[in-house]
This record gives C-alpha cells, structure tokens and sequence, in this order.
C-alpha cells in the first residue's frame, strides 16, 4: 500500500465541505455498482477498522470562500408521482397539482458555501493506480455539478509521505474516532461521520477532525 | 454512547417512550405535540431552545414536563451563560427551535469549545467559541 497524493485542477468554484477521498470513491464506484456495501469494499485504499486512510479536501493555494442560493420550483406542467404527495385521510394527496395553484408548493430556496481554488489536493495510503484511473473520468466534483459548479481540468498523482490519516505535526488529516486516534491530543474534536455512507447518521463518533474544516 | 443515545438519556426520554431505535426516537421526540405546563393545549418544540447536558436539561418553552428544567433567558443568553462555564469537554446538544422541527441528523453533540454545533431546522451551524466574534460594518461595540 502506497502513499500518494492526489491534486484536482479546478476550473470552477466547488461546493464542497469534508469531501474524504473514500467518499469520493465511494460516489464513484456506487454509479456502476449500484450497491452501497459493494461500492464500499471496491474502495482500492487502505482501510483498517473501518477507518480509510485518505484525508478531507484539502484546498492548494489561496481560496476565496463565497455562498450561491438555489431556488427549486415544483413545476405544475411536470409529471409528479401521487405516491410522493402526503396522502389525506381518505387516501387522496392534501391537494392536487394545478397550474392556478402552483403557488401551494412554493419554491424553495437553499444556500451554499462555495471554495473558489486553484486545485483541491487529497492524501491517502492505497493503490494510486487503480485511484488514479477511478477519478480520470471525473470532470465535476462536489454539489451542484449539474450547475457547473466543481469542474475538474486534470487530476495528477504525487509521491508523499503521508499517510492520509495525521500530517507531519500529529494534527487530523480526516474525522478518525477517539479510541482510533494517535496523534495530537489536543487536537480539535468533533462528533463527525468518520466512514462511509458520511451521511448516515449510525457513522458518527466523536473525532479528532481537522483544524478549519466545515463539517 | 452516540450522540442519538445521549440525546434519548438526558432528555428525549422525557416525553416519549423508547423504543431501542434511538435515532428514530429522536425524530419522534423532536416532530411530537407536548402539554404545556397549565395549559389544557398541546405544543410541539417550535420556539426557543433546549440544552442537554449529562443527567439534565434545560428547556425555554414552559411543556409540561418536569424533570427538565426551565428557563427564561434568551437564546444568547443561555447559550453564551453555558458555554462560559462549560469545561469544554462533557458533551453538551445545543437546539434552536423554529417552526418546522429540527431534523434527528442535524442533532449533533459538542465536545470541544473550538467547535461547537448549534442544532436547527437548517442543519446545524458551527461555531468557534474561543475566538472573538468578526466586527459587523454598522454595528457599535
């Protein structure tokens, strides 16, 4: 298992806040596999206990934090599944969809943050290779990569001494639970998701996590 | 313990049943109606805000429960009041509650004043307690 770090060039700003190099993988490999547990053991990177040994997002150079709004509109003229609808008493959805009532279903506003950088940079201990070749198709990363947001020019591969779990001071590289953790002490903690799926909720614990990362 | 066996422990126990399923109690807890203290009206958890601490907790909104305790300070002032006596290290759940219910994975515990997590409908907002507020242009000191 080497160690190796891997640099995204971005050309647009991304929407991304922990972003692990498994999660990404993960994503990845779970678009042609179809199986969350399957997508997981495919992961070509060291993993001890459950813990993968690949850091957070980690922005190159100076970035510029922004924040963006999305506004989602239920549209009338579109086909929605009654299933989806919350059903009354008698069955029915509360209320039918008309395009004079559109306005019942209002829209819907959310915000992010974005990272404007020059490249985002990960480390992590696995086969560099078979990463290497998983990310070359990827030309968006993050949220809203249907928007434009994230758009990738060209991923390299790096030598490093890192192990994708501490840097060379001790301080956290990824949310690594505190019975897991060997690093700096005081380090900062946090009750974060520490393996994939991140967003389950059953993956949380109480990490030792980067320094200035949003969670 | 998790963070949705703590929460269930110190405080959601009080005003539901469990039933092993602790992060969906939680959610249970959090979407549910309450009897207010005198009041023959029920109420859900839609105003004001909650502390759970190891073996207590502390509500604004005056329900019927009482083991948890009660408190008329404001938002900032109660939550500022804790975090300046907190030692930083015993978990703590800030909750912030608003029309619609917070959401069981937007509960978070605190461990750490460098990161503290402020629980709402939102999600849940991070927070560095040991650093000075940013000035704000327009606002007096």
């Amino acid at each position: 298992m080497e160690r190796f770090t891997i640099k995204v060039e971005l050309v647009t700003p991304a929407i991304i806040s922990t972003l692990t190099l498994d999660g990404l993988l993960g994503a990845i490999l779970f678009d042609t596999l179809q199986d969350v547990d399957k997508a997981h053991a495919a992961i070509p990177l060291r993993c001890r206990d459950g813990l993968y040994h690949a850091s957070v997002a980690l922005p190159v150079g100076p970035i510029e934090r922004g924040k963006h709004g999305f506004i989602a509109g239920l549209r009338a003229t579109h086909d929605l599944d009654p299933d989806l609808i919350k059903q009354g008493k008698n069955g029915q959805p509360h209320r039918h969809i008309g395009l004079t009532r559109r306005s019942d279903f209002g829209n819907v506003m959310n915000g992010y943050q974005t990272i404007t950088a020059q490249a985002i940079q990960w480390h992590a201990q696995g086969d560099p290779e078979q990463v290497l070749e998983l990310l070359q198709e990827v030309e968006f990363i993050g949220k809203k990569r249907t928007a434009g947001f994230g758009q990738v020019r060209g991923w390299q591969l790096i030598e490093s001494e890192l192990d994708g779990i501490a840097d060379a001071t001790g301080q956290p590289l990824r949310p690594v639970p505190l019975p897991m953790w060997q690093g700096d002490a005081n380090a900062v903690r946090a009750d974060a998701a520490w393996r994939p799926a991140y967003w389950l909720p059953q993956h949380r614990a109480i990490c030792a996590v980067p320094q200035g990362v949003a969670l | 313990m998790s963070t949705a066996a703590f929460f269930m422990t110190n405080f959601g126990r009080h005003f539901i049943q469990p039933t092993g399923d602790d992060w969906a109690d939680v959610g249970q807890v959090l979407r549910g109606s309450y009897a207010m203290t005198g009041k023959p009206s029920l109420s859900r958890m839609q105003s004001g805000w909650a502390i759970v601490r190891p073996g207590s907790a502390t509500l604004q909104l005056d329900l019927a429960v009482p083991v948890i305790q009660k408190s008329r300070l404001t938002r900032f002032e109660a939550f500022a009041a804790e975090l300046a006596s907190w030692d930083g290290r015993e978990p703590r759940i800030f909750m912030l509650f608003d029309k619609a219910p917070i959401a069981a994975q937007s509960i978070f515990v605190s461990v750490d004043k460098r990161l503290v997590r402020i629980c709402t409908k939102s999600g849940a907002t991070t927070e560095d307690w040991t650093v000075r507020p940013p000035v704000v242009k327009g606002v007096k000191p």
